[in-house]
């Protein structure tokens, strides 16, 4: 589909289905909205879909966090404490039913959604098979409502991308915009189910599209916007979690901060290598395990519930309990240590399910663990146990999950208090050195290469090394007019040592190029003047030594050398650029 | 495009009436567990109670009762620690509710932290109270004067004691003895004699405040006043062995006081 065109066919032809049955003014209305949308060019109408996408994904995502919660009503009873033979059959029988679905009718729900989201981006052009959608529903709603230890996060981010996926195939989208079309979806999705529009398009531009492509980042952003108002509609404006009051007295209190940084990058180290070993041997054994594994982690994980219950389930409400004060440091270490281990049961025993639920949930103990140890030695500490889970959430988010901007930014939206943003920047960054220096794949990556699949890792891309223009030009005086040289001069030096591309300054002040043809010719005939003026010159695009060498080899095209000119004085050359010296740059790069 | 705009249409109204569903559910099953819990906090069974308003406050989070009967429950179940932190955080949303400024100062009691409970009963008898404020205050008043007078601060004590009688209304029978007792006990008991008369003003007949008075008087050293007092209240029924001891004890010496005058 061409953006220049007016009429955009794609769209248009998909209006064509004129609605049966309408009849009269409501038929012309209808025509006439057509008419108005067939006009409008694709980029314009992205960003419409954009707000429906939205729109779709929040009223799903609600439905789906209300599915969860009676599911575990009916499985699980309403209160606190489940008896002792639900709380061992029920998550272990629902994993019986939901490894039938996941193996046997939606092979696709298998894992969190985030990988899967990634591949429809850069393997599938944005493909996410419907029944995708239906599937992570159904058994994630099972599996959660069971007690599970995983949450609804990451599978809201997989059915945005579904639903988002599904509208833009019905709507003939071009190939380009159908592949960027995932990712909204997928902000949508993950808004809708944190309550959180700005972590989810962090998030989403963070890990799944890994730049700020402007042609992406206003439909992400609607999208996320539009899901969020619908699901505040139905489930209420408050935050996703009430948290209470913080503010740092004294700047000696990000120690406290640092000290859990460490202790949040050391659990969610543990979590990672656990997932890490735990999952290809799993997936190892055979086929006809797969159906008993989700059973078995359930088990297991009520075999916890029945002395701690807290850890099924996502765990809000504990979370929330433990944003206030309503634990003991004890309760709150045991929560977390054993929450790691439901949570690495059920991911590795391949039950469909998110990961951020539970990251929240150790981090918050862990947090609130180090916070209530703290105080007890230190009485003088300001901040609250509470403060602590809070900034464990985030600490735990960017050691476990590796996204360092979302994780901050998430505390910060999740909490609408500006004053934590230092002890979370400390304790995130220092959690999330301490995972990057002991785990150097992160999560996301490593399952999806467990996966035998090779998906781009944006932290790589993140924090691979630009080479730069300076990093392979060279300083070299034989190629180029020198300081205090006249023009004349510096081309009967060219002609005399015959060089093959010569660069001389114009009276400009710019920099052009003798080619050999014209050296040849002035060496031919010596008696011809030589001035700017006579002399053929082309003018070539001058770079600087910052630039990157993909920005050199855009311009570089046909030309023989290019100059590296100061940007704050043109006139004076730093070195000249030619394709070899690029590809030096870069297979001597690659050797180091 | 348009079975889109339907579907999308069709799903609101779904989702409608399926939130609507959900939110009654919810707010049905706070108010069924916070019943239960109020029911095993009747029965002195804390430990459930604190599950039962736990499992109210998942459906209703933000409901301040549940979370104040939570922290009782707490409180009550020995874990002061939870329930202190429980109610600071309460307080800090409603910094001048008498009733939270209260439970944390009773908290503060029991860990034996004077000033602390000091500063929270205050707050309690200055604080706002929804239901029988006067009443309230008083309450509480009198539980810090009698925490005062158990800890031997009978300095503090007395102020309170006095404050507390200017507050009591006369007619007030219950507080006014109550307040009797405190002096009695701080060992002011000119006070609490003249808080015993204002009772009797009232209600002239009472054994309990008649015994008081009678003792006090006693106490005293007016004797008349005392076998006066003393002598009604066993004529309004109060059989108890001290009274006749005390009596015995006036007649004898006025029996005494009357031989030594003849000779």
């Amino acid at each position: 589909m061409s953006e220049a065109s007016v009429e955009t066919p794609g769209i248009g032809s998909a209006l064509e289905a004129e609605p049966p049955g309408l009849r009269g003014a409501s038929r012309k209305f209808w025509r006439a909205w057509l008419g108005a949308f067939r006009t409008i060019p694709e980029t314009q109408f992205f960003l419409l879909l954009a707000i429906v996408i939205g729109l779709f994904s929040g009223l799903v995502v609600v439905c789906f966090r209300m599915c969860i919660e009676w599911t575990s009503i009916l499985l699980l009873g309403s209160g606190m404490h489940p008896s002792m033979l639900r709380t061992l059959l029920v998550p272990s029988a629902c994993g019986i039913l939901v490894a039938i679905l996941a193996l046997r009718v939606f092979p696709l729900v298998r894992g969190s959604g985030v990988n899967q989201t990634k591949a429809a981006v850069y393997i599938y052009d944005g493909y996410v098979p419907f029944s995708t959608v239906i599937g992570k529903f159904i058994t994630c709603a099972l599996a959660i409502g069971s007690g599970q230890s995983l949450g609804p996060e990451d599978p809201a981010l997989q059915m945005g991308a579904g639903i988002a996926s599904k509208l833009g195939r019905g709507l003939h989208l071009s190939q380009e915009k159908l592949r960027l079309i995932a990712p909204v979806g997928a902000a949508a999705g993950l808004a809708a189910a944190f309550n959180a529009p700005v972590s989810a398009v962090l998030f989403v531009i963070e890990e799944v599209i890994g730049n700020w492509s402007g042609g992406v980042l206003g439909a992400v952003v609607l999208a996320a916007v539009s899901s969020v108002v619908v699901m505040r509609r139905f489930m209420g404006s408050a935050a996703l979690f009430r948290i209470p009051p913080f503010e740092l007295q004294h700047p000696a209190e990000l120690l406290a901060f640092a000290v859990l940084g460490i202790v949040g990058g050391g659990a969610s180290l543990i979590l990672v290598k656990f997932i890490a070993w735990a999952r290809p041997r799993l997936m190892a054994l055979p086929t006809w395990s797969r159906y008993l594994q989700p059973a078995g982690a359930g088990l297991l994980i009520g075999v916890i519930g029945i002395w701690l219950p807290q850890v099924m389930g996502a765990g809000y409400p504990i979370i929330d309990q433990a944003l206030h004060d309503q634990y003991t440091w004890k309760m709150l270490l045991l929560l977390g240590a054993f929450k790691i281990l439901a949570t690495g049961f059920s991911f590795t025993s391949g039950t469909p399910g998110g990961m951020f639920a539970p990251t929240l949930f150790i981090g918050a103990m862990i947090g609130g663990a180090v916070g209530g140890i703290e105080h007890h030695f230190f009485h003088g500490l300001t901040g609250t146990v509470g403060a602590f889970a809070l900034v464990g959430m985030g600490t735990l988010f960017a050691g476990f999950l590796r996204i360092p901007i979302t994780s901050v930014f998430m505390v910060i939206e999740v909490s609408g208090n500006y004053s934590a943003i230092l002890p979370v920047m400390i304790s995130n960054g220092i959690a999330y050195l301490i995972s990057r220096h002991y785990q150097s794949v992160p999560l996301f990556d490593m399952l999806s290469r467990q996966d035998g699949v090779v998906l781009p890792s944006i932290e790589e891309q993140r924090e691979r090394v630009n080479l730069r223009v300076e990093d392979a030009m060279r300083i070299s005086a034989e190629d180029a007019q020198r300081e205090g040289e006249t023009f004349e001069e510096a081309v009967r030096r060219a002609v005399a040592t015959k060089k093959g591309n010569f660069l001389v300054r114009l009276t400009s002040g710019e920099w052009a190029l003798i080619e050999p043809g014209t050296l040849e010719q002035l060496a031919a005939s010596p008696s011809i003047p030589i001035s700017a003026e006579r002399v053929d010159t082309r003018r070539p695009p001058a770079l600087h030594l910052d630039q990157t060498l993909e920005e050199a080899l855009h311009s570089i095209q046909d030309w023989a050398i290019l100059p590296v000119v100061n940007r704050a004085d043109l006139r004076r050359l730093e070195g000249v650029l030619a394709l070899e010296d690029v590809l030096a740059a870069y297979r001597k790069s690659s050797s180091d | 495009m348009f079975s889109s705009f339907l579907l999308l249409a069709g799903l609101f109204v779904v989702t409608g009436f399926l939130s609507k569903m959900f939110h009654a559910q919810q707010a049905s099953l706070a108010r069924y567990w916070a019943a239960q819990g109020e029911a095993q906090l009747r029965n002195g069974n804390a430990p459930d109670a604190i599950e039962d308003y736990r499992s109210a406050l998942v459906y209703e989070p933000d409901d301040r009762q549940n979370e104040f009967r939570l922290a009782q429950a707490l409180a009550a179940a020995g874990r002061t620690q939870e329930a202190q932190a429980y109610l600071v955080r309460l307080l800090e949303l409603s910094p001048g509710n008498g009733e939270i400024n209260r439970e944390l100062g009773r908290l503060a009691v029991r860990a034996r932290s004077g000033q602390e409970a000091i500063d929270y009963y205050h707050g309690a008898i200055n604080g706002a109270w929804l239901d029988r404020p006067r009443q309230q205050r008083i309450a509480s008043r009198e539980e810090l004067s009698s925490f005062l007078l158990d800890a031997g601060d009978t300095t503090h004590a007395e102020d309170e004691l006095l404050a507390l009688a200017a507050t009591v209304p006369d007619d007030d029978t219950t507080d006014v003895l109550q307040a009797a007792g405190l002096f009695l006990r701080a060992r002011h008991v000119d006070r609490a004699l003249r808080e015993y008369q204002i009772v009797l003003k009232n209600d002239p007949g009472n054994p309990v405040v008649l015994t008081g008075a009678g003792t006090c008087a006693y106490q005293l050293g007016d004797y008349r006043a005392a076998e006066d007092y003393l002598s009604r209240a066993q004529r309004e029924g109060n059989r108890d062995a001290a009274v006749q001891d005390m009596l015995d004890k006036i007649r004898a010496a006025a029996a005494s006081h009357e031989g030594g005058a003849k000779k």
